[in-house]
Parts: structure tokens; sequence; C-alpha cells
């Protein structure tokens, strides 16, 4: 195995798991935050990945991806705070199963309007104008597109970092996560944290749609396969913990680049295996703090 | 907005339309099952547009010996049991004459089941070979290719073109599986000293094929055989093409010359690569191929592609079933089918009885621009005869005992 | 980032309501109905529907045994679905040609895989008991879907008989057409349901209870909780085998699909929907779902969101499910006009 191959393939994996990061954060701080299984999750991603679909198709001058970048997260985030007021903050009082199937109605009706919306034709978009072509790695090639993303991933969580640790709504944000009841006594607005994770982890969601949207398909239901598979990323790193799912992330980034070489058949699997492994070995995640 | 505002009204006239009630007693109803939703909805929905069309050009020209013709069109999820159980709505509520579809392998394989339990013929959209093998049932009738001949075909392209060195890429599914295995079982014979280097099997709805892709690299074939389907070929394509790998090898792709896939990847297709499709807008350039362009671009704003291409045919065939039968009785019917011929317009398909196999050619061609069309069009058409593709019947497993 | 996915583990924590308003009365005279209906309507299509409906109430009743009896949401319940379900087509394709082996084997079978990987799953709670059978039934999935000589792979196994049932030795009867499978289905899923009602009432069903409600302190009591969860865990398991066992012959075909975490997430919804609170009211969220989206996709591709609004509406304003909402309406009712 040259060496050549082994970086190309790590790169490959690498971006895999940018990718399943920014999904993954959104759903654990969820997870921490609100208490919340989001099963709509999914569907942000998908419609980060239809917005920039448009964007696309009315060119903007040759900046519609750049545009795209920055609107697109706003937008969705923006969506996100009206569902959230609107559908979920009138059952945070209620047993959690029930917000569990309201965002499973949600996904189902994000997937049917997405269909109805851009219908049912095969929808690509070009690699951005600046991001497209391609390095070389000895005899393998390695896109621009890919690139942009290794660096977009590191920089998100750099930002995130700074947001839960060095500003007073992150402040709050950990407060809530630890002992929400408390932090109500103390006259905080608790409705508006929830409001502001959900929105945060929608535009992390939707910047994730939008990245892919030029090198994989835009289809309604893209949003279910990594949904689950986020969420697995989430379950093996400990839920609630942003760190875990950043480890996990860049673990199922590498078996799944990797993975092939040793057990080409079954590339399906891979991911149950590892979830399967860790929560026998660790029933907690591998960042979990207690284990039952 | 253009795109959305057609799509919302399409899809609102068509559940209008779907949602009449029964016609007269003496109308034919055929069932069709489609993949209205889902990854594979484009296909279902150019499916039902070569459906309409054919049963509106039927009703224009007097109907099936003077009953009126209709189809009731229901989406099938890409589910097996969802299959199953419009199936059975359709025959058992709806009164169907006939059912086609799914285009799912599985799901097809479960509706020929219901088929023969409930005597009804039927033509599926599946291509897998299974359909007219282990599984063949006197009720089920494929009009169009099976992926063997397509596949098949490819490796006599691969020996004109003396490509030896060779990798695959397909879904890991009995589908992806089976067009892949004939390939490389064609391309063995014909050619005895090509070598296979390197097989990527992929899951099913794959998202990111940047491993296989560097894998094959690494492989360093000569050419690469893509059995991939749907959205999953054009997203292959895009990555492929992203990573470079369109200069390194010569790509071939069973399902990459659908112009549904074409027009999607637009600058992005594999130019001057190989490509095939069940069914071109382009070739061969009959009257009958042109006409029926023609009549569909007007109607739908859109060139057929290969399942609207065949989807015309299949309803075709089995109202001349019907007419040969001489009354609208399924067994008659069924029995007519054998030996039947038909000039679609993607040429002429014999339905042979030993394996209920519609045989036609297959088409191979070079992806490339052409000024008459916005998107990409396969040209230097490679016409491949079933004789030379196709399995001889005796091999076709049990073989159909009705 | 402190953790705060116990909150997850908090599923479950209003006392299930011990009958419904006449509960037995209801039950009875909905048995009638279903007995009389064949004779009522001759619509096929109907019964076939109304079959399908039924043996998925009875998997969406044994998933209640986890949900709302014990207090554990499975995100894999349709494996043993899918176990039963090609067990019994196995045992009758190539052990022996009778329904009773077929349904025999989808239990044993069930229970017996519960019992394996249950020693696992039962450990864990909340989300990740969850994850932990998701990622189990995965791995069935995967069996089945590879298995090829077996499982018929993907494409699954079709030709699955529903042969004749002999009473006693003394006559046959065939349950072959859609009405015969009808009433036997109608049975068989009666006699369980009714076990499962006994079960649930003995009391093995109220220590379950008491678990879901505070574990530490049945712990304290001296019982064994990881024992009767695993007990629950196997019998939850041994009747959705019956329902697969139930279902093969009724489908006619088999395929990898009714394993996939798809067909457990929609088993849950139902039993959410329905209302875990009642004994019951699982099967109603079967039959709702199941006919809704029936009747929708008749009409429009786009069922999923209407159905998908329609569970949003439910969620905001049938707290309780669908039975439990309707439970409280009429007890509105019936205090309204009592005073």
């Amino acid at each position: 195995m040259d060496i050549a191959f082994v970086a190309a393939q790590f790169l490959n994996g690498l971006a895999i798991a940018m990718i399943l990061i920014l999904i993954a954060s959104g759903l654990t701080l969820l997870l921490g935050v609100l208490g919340i299984l989001n099963f709509a999750h999914g569907g942000f991603y998908m419609l980060g990945a239809f917005m920039m679909f448009s964007l696309g198709q009315w060119g903007l001058g040759g900046m519609w991806f750049w545009v795209g970048l920055i609107t697109i997260p706003l937008a969705l985030a923006l969506v996100a705070a009206v569902v959230e007021i609107c559908l979920l903050r009138p059952l945070y009082h209620r047993e959690r199963l029930y917000t569990l199937l309201l965002t499973f109605g949600l996904a189902m009706v994000f997937d049917d309007l997405a269909l109805l919306i851009w219908g049912r034709d095969f929808k690509t978009v070009p690699v951005p104008e600046l991001l497209s072509g391609a390095v070389s790695i000895g005899n393998y090639g390695f896109p621009l597109h890919f690139i942009f993303i290794i660096v977009v991933g590191p920089v998100v969580c750099a930002l995130l970092w700074y947001l839960l640790y060095r500003t007073p709504f992150g402040k709050l944000i950990r407060a809530a996560s630890t002992d929400t009841e408390m932090l109500g006594a103390l006259g905080v607005n608790v409705n508006l944290v929830f409001t502001g994770v959900f929105a945060l982890s929608a535009a992390l969601a939707g910047l994730a749609g939008l990245l892919v949207a030029p090198i994989r398909s835009i289809v309604p239901g893209m949003g279910l396969e990594i949904f689950i598979e986020s969420f697995i990323v989430v379950v093996i790193g400990g839920m609630g913990s942003l760190g875990g799912a950043i480890i996990g992330a860049l673990l199922i980034g590498q078996i799944k680049a990797f993975g092939i070489l040793a057990l080409p058949n079954f590339a399906m699997i891979f991911i149950y295996l590892v979830l399967l492994a860790v929560l026998i070995v660790k029933p907690r995640g591998l960042f979990g703090e207690k284990t039952v | 907005m253009k795109s959305f505002n057609s799509t919302l009204a399409a899809g609102l006239v068509a559940t209008i339309v779907t949602a009449q009630p029964a016609l007269a007693e003496d109308t034919i109803k055929f069932g069709v099952l489609a993949p209205l939703t889902g990854l594979y909805a484009i296909v279902g929905e150019r499916t039902s547009q070569g459906v309409n069309l054919a049963v509106d050009q039927i009703n224009e020209q007097g109907g099936i010996l003077g009953h009126k013709l209709e189809a009731v069109i229901r989406d099938d999820e890409t589910n097996p049991d969802t299959a199953v159980r419009v199936a059975r709505r359709l025959v058992l509520q709806d009164d169907v004459f006939a059912l086609f579809g799914p285009l799912h392998g599985g799901a097809a394989i479960a509706v020929l089941n219901e088929a023969q339990r409930l005597k009804t013929p039927h033509i599926p959209w599946a291509a897998t070979e299974e359909i007219n093998t282990v599984n063949c049932s006197r009720y089920t009738w494929r009009v169009g290719s099976s992926a063997q001949q397509t596949s098949r075909s490819g490796a006599v392209v691969a020996q004109r073109e003396g490509l030896k060195k060779w990798a695959t890429i397909s879904s890991d599914f009995s589908y992806g599986r089976s067009v892949v295995n004939q390939f490389t079982d064609n391309l063995k014979r014909l050619m005895p000293d090509a070598e296979v280097a390197e097989q990527a099997w992929p899951k099913l709805g794959e998202e990111d094929y940047s491993p296989y892709i560097s894998n094959i690299a690494r492989a360093d074939p000569d050419a690469l055989y893509i059995g991939l389907f749907g959205a999953d070929v054009v997203k292959f394509l895009k990555q492929a093409k992203a990573f470079g790998l369109n200069e390194q090898v010569t790509i071939f792709t069973d399902f990459g010359g659908n112009h549904v896939v074409l027009k999607a990847l637009g600058d992005d297709a594999p130019f001057g690569h190989w490509a095939s499709s069940r069914y071109l807008h382009n070739y061969p350039d009959t009257q009958m191929n042109r006409d029926f362009v023609q009549a569909f671009k007007a109607t739908y704003d859109v060139y057929p592609d290969m399942a609207a291409g065949e989807a015309y045919a299949a309803v075709h065939v089995m109202a001349e079933a019907i007419r040969r039968a001489g009354e609208p009785d399924k067994d008659l019917a069924i029995n007519a089918l054998g030996g039947l011929a038909y000039n679609a317009p993607e040429g002429w398909i014999i339905m042979r009885p030993s394996d209920h196999q519609g045989l036609q050619s297959a088409f191979w061609g070079k992806v490339s621009h052409d000024d008459a069309y916005p998107f990409p069009v396969l040209s230097d058409i490679q016409v491949i005869s079933p004789i030379q593709a196709a399995h001889p019947d005796e091999d076709s497993g049990q073989g159909c005992r009705n | 980032m402190k953790k705060l996915s116990d909150a997850a583990v908090s599923y479950g924590s209003r006392p299930i309501a011990t009958s419904l308003v006449n509960g037995k009365t209801l039950t009875l005279a909905g048995f009638a109905a279903a007995i009389a209906y064949p004779l009522l309507d001759g619509n096929l299509y109907n019964l076939q529907l109304f079959t399908e409906i039924i043996i998925i109430s009875l998997l969406a009743l044994s998933l209640n045994i986890l949900i709302g009896y014990t207090g554990l949401v499975s995100l894999g319940h349709a494996a043993f679905l899918g176990i039963g379900a090609y067990a019994s087509t196995l045992a009758m394709q190539h052990v022996y040609p009778s329904i009773w082996a077929g349904l025999t084997a989808s239990v044993l079978s069930a229970g017996i895989v519960a019992l394996a990987i249950g020693v696992f799953c039962i450990r864990l709670s909340g989300l990740y008991f969850a994850m932990i059978t998701l990622a189990f039934s995965q791995a069935f999935y995967t069996i089945a879907f590879y298995w090829d000589s077996v499982t018929g792979g993907d494409d699954g196994l079709i030709g699955i008989p529903r042969p004749d049932i002999s009473l006693f030795g003394l006559t046959e009867i065939s349950i072959d057409g859609f009405v015969g499978y009808y009433y036997f289905t109608l049975v068989i899923v009666a006699l369980a349901a009714y076990l499962m009602w006994r079960i649930l009432n003995s009391p093995f069903g109220a220590i379950l209870k008491a678990i879901r409600e505070n574990p530490e302190r049945v712990e304290f009591l001296g019982l064994p909780v990881y024992r009767y969860k695993l007990a629950a865990f196997i019998i939850s398991a041994a009747f959705g085998g019956l329902a697969g066992g139930l279902f093969a012959p009724f489908q006619g075909f088999i395929s990898p699909e009714l394993l996939y975490w798809t067909k457990s997430g929609e088993t849950v919804l139902m039993t959410i929907l329905g209302g875990i609170h009642s004994f019951l009211g699982p099967a109603v969220g079967a039959t709702v779902l199941i006919f809704l989206r029936d009747t929708v996709l008749n009409y429009t591709e786009y069922w999923k969101i209407i159905v998908g609004s329609i569970l949003i509406l439910c969620v905001l304003f049938a707290p309780g499910g669908i039975v439990g909402f309707i439970t409280a309406r009429l007890s509105e009712i019936f205090k309204g006009a009592s005073k």
C-alpha cells in the first residue's frame, strides 16, 4: 500500500467526517440542552442542499455558492426558530416520546414539501468555479471542494467552541444543559436559549447540506440516512458530548475510508458494528460520563 | 421559479387525474406501479408520462377492440410491501386487466408472485434477470431489455475497443451484482485474456464514493464498468469527475446514457466515454421514434427518457396482445403474448416464449455534445443484437414451463 | 458540554389507565364486529387490508410491552417481525408444510434471538437502549440481505404457502383465500392478545410497571429487575415473532425490508400514536395509521405531507395518543352527564 494512497484515503475519510461533525454537533446539542431527539434534523440538511440547488439555478453572477454559504444557514435558523416556537415549545412539559413523534411527522412533511416545491428531476449543482479542479497526491486526484470541506469543519468547530465557552449565550447554553430548572429559577429566559440552540443546530445541518450539494445527490429523503448515521456518531461519542461527537465522526470517517479495503462486501454494516461494539463495551459511549 | 410552478401544477394535475372515479364498465384498465416518490421519483414520473401518452394515443385510435383504455397509476414507494398492497388494490378494487411495474427488482418479484396468485397479466419495469429465470411465471412478461442484455452487450463494445484491464463498481444488491457479473462473464468469454483488477460494491444509495474512487485509481485499470442505477450514477459520475478519474480510465456506464441522467449532469457528464440506455430519443432515426419523441415533447415539454420509452412500448404490447386475443380475457391475452412482435420507438421487440423476455437490440454510445440539443446525448451508437448479447434461452434457469 | 441525555431516560412516566371506559364491552363489541365484517362487506381488498391491520396491531401491542409497560423504547422491534417471518417460511418450506409448524418456529426463534441479544440490550436504558436494539436489528437485516442461499438475499423469498389447517384430524379447513386467512388471523391474534393481557395483568405485569416507575425501589425490594426486564423483552419479541409468522403467508413473500429500521420506527410511531397507556391503544394506532395511509395513497402519492401533518396535530392536540384523547373526552362527557 503506497503512502500516497493511504494519504488519499485518509483525506477522503476526513471529508466524510467533517460533514458528519456538522450534523452530529447539532444533534448532540439538542440532546444535551433540550433533551430531545430531533428526527427532522436531517430535513434541514436536505433543505440546505435544495436551497443551494435553487441558488445555483439563479447563478447570482457566479457568486451563488458564496451567497448561499452565508444566507442558507441564516434562513434555516429562522425557519427552525419558527418551528421550535410554534410546535416544540408546547411539548416541553410533556413526555419526550411525543416530541419524537412530532419531529417524525415534521420529517415526513419536509420530504413531501421538497418534492412538491422542487419536483422529481435529478438535481445537480456544479462545483463552484473557485473550488473546481483537483490537487494531486501522487497518482491520486483530490478535489479542491473536498479540501474546502475539510477546512470548513474545524473552522466551524472553533466558532462553536468560542460561542459555547467565550460568550454569555454559550454560558447560558452550558448552564441549560446542566440544570434547566435552576436556570429558569434564576430568571433566565430558558425558552430563548432553547430557540437559539434549535436554530443553531438547524443552521449547522443546513451548512452540511449546502456543502455537499455539488457532490452528492439532492433528493427528498436524503436526510433520513444521514440523520441515523450522525445519531450513531453521537451515541458512539456519548450523547450530549460535543467532543465525543467530533471523535465519533472522525472515527466513522476513517472506518468508511479504510474499511472497504478489509471487508469490501460489508460497507452497509460497518457503522452498526462499531455502534454495537461501543455499546457493549462502553454502554454510555466513548465519552459518556457514567456507565450503567 | 418556473420549475416550481410547473411541477406544483403537474403534481396537482396528476393527483386530480388519478383521483377520478372508475369509468364505464367496458373500459379496460391497466394498473401501473411506479416510484413517484423517493430516490427514483423522476423515473416514476417519466414512466407515468410514457403510459399516459400510449393510453391517449390508443384511445384516439378507437381504443382496444372498441373498449376505452384507462391507466390507474399508483406510487409503489420502491418498497416490496407497498407494491404488493397496491397491486392487490389495483386488481381487487379497481379491477385492472393487467399490472405494470414496479421498477425495484425485489418489489417486481413480489408483484410477480402476487400476479400469479391473482391470475393477472404483469409487465414489470425492473430489469433484474431473476424475473425471467428462476422466478419465471406464466403471467409475467418483460417488454424492456433485461439488465443482462445491456451489460453483456457492454462486453461486446469492450472487446471492440480492446480494453483489457477492468475495474467494476456497482451497488451491493441483487440487481447491481447481476449487472456486473453478466458483464464480466461475457467479457471473459469474448476476451479470455481480460482481467478484472478491482471490484467495488458500495451499498445502495451510498452518498460518498470517494474511498471507492481512490481505490479504483490504485488498481490502475484501463476501463471502469459502472453498474450503478438512478441517482447513484449521477453522484458517482460527478464525484469521479471531481477526482479526475475520467482522465485516468475509460468509463462504461449502463444506466448513465439515460436522458434524465445526462440532462442532470450537463457539463459534468463523462464526455467521450461509453454509456448505454435501453431507449434513446435520438436513435434509431425512424419515423416511429421521431413521431414518439415529437408527441412526447408536445405533451410534456421534455424529451422521453428510457423509462418513458419502455413504458410506452409496454402499454402497446399489452394492447396488441388483447387485440390478438380477440376479447379482453386475461388468459387469452397471456397466450397471445408469446411470439408477439411490436415495432416500438426503439425498434422491433419480439416476446420470446421460452423465458417471457422481449428481445430487442441494445445501444451503447459515446457521451457527446450535439448542437441540436441543449444537453449531452449519445453518439457513435453501437447496436448490439440480442443474439450477440442475451443469454441463449436454454441457459435461463428453469425456463418458463407454461 | 455537560450531558443531559438522561432526560431521554424519562420516556414514559404516566400510569397506565387500567381499562378503557367500559373497556371490556367495547373490546368484545369490536371482536364481534370483526367476526361479522366479511359477511357484511364483500370487498376482498378491504378484507385483506384488515388482515394486515390485525397482524400489525399484534406487532404494535407486543412492542408496547416494552414501551408502555417497561419504559423501554426499542428501535429494532421489526427485527422480530422479520425473524418470525423468515423462520415460519423456512419451517413451512423445508421442515413441515403446516401453518402450526410455521407459527411455532416464528415464536421460538424470535424468543431465542431475544434471549441472546437481550443480555446485552437490557443493561441499557433510554436512548442507549433504542440504539443498541437498532444496531442489532440492522445486523439481522444485513444477514437477511446477504445470506442468499437461505433467505433469498435482498430479493427475498416468494411462493409462501397458506397450508390447510387440520382440526384434530377430523376436517381440513382452507385458509388460502382472503376470507379464510382473515378469520385465521383474527382468531390467532385474539388469542395472543388475550394471553398478553393476562400476562400484563398478572403480578408479573405489575412488577414491570413498578420497574418503569422506579427501578431502584424494585431493586431495593429484592426483586431481580434485570431478569424481569429480560423476560419482558423476550415475551415482547415472541409476540412480535408471531406477528411475523402470520405476516409471511399473508404477503406470500418476504424480503429484508421487513427488518429495516424504518419499519421499526413505523411501529414505534403507531404505538405512541395510539397511546401507550392503554392495552389496546397501539392496536388503534396501527389501525389508524395503516388505514389513513392506504386511503390517502389511493388519491395522491403525497401522502407523507398529509399523514405527517395529522401526526403533528395529534401530538399537539391529543396528548396521550388517540385512545388517551378519546378516553379523556368520554370521561368529560360522562362527568358532565352525571352532574
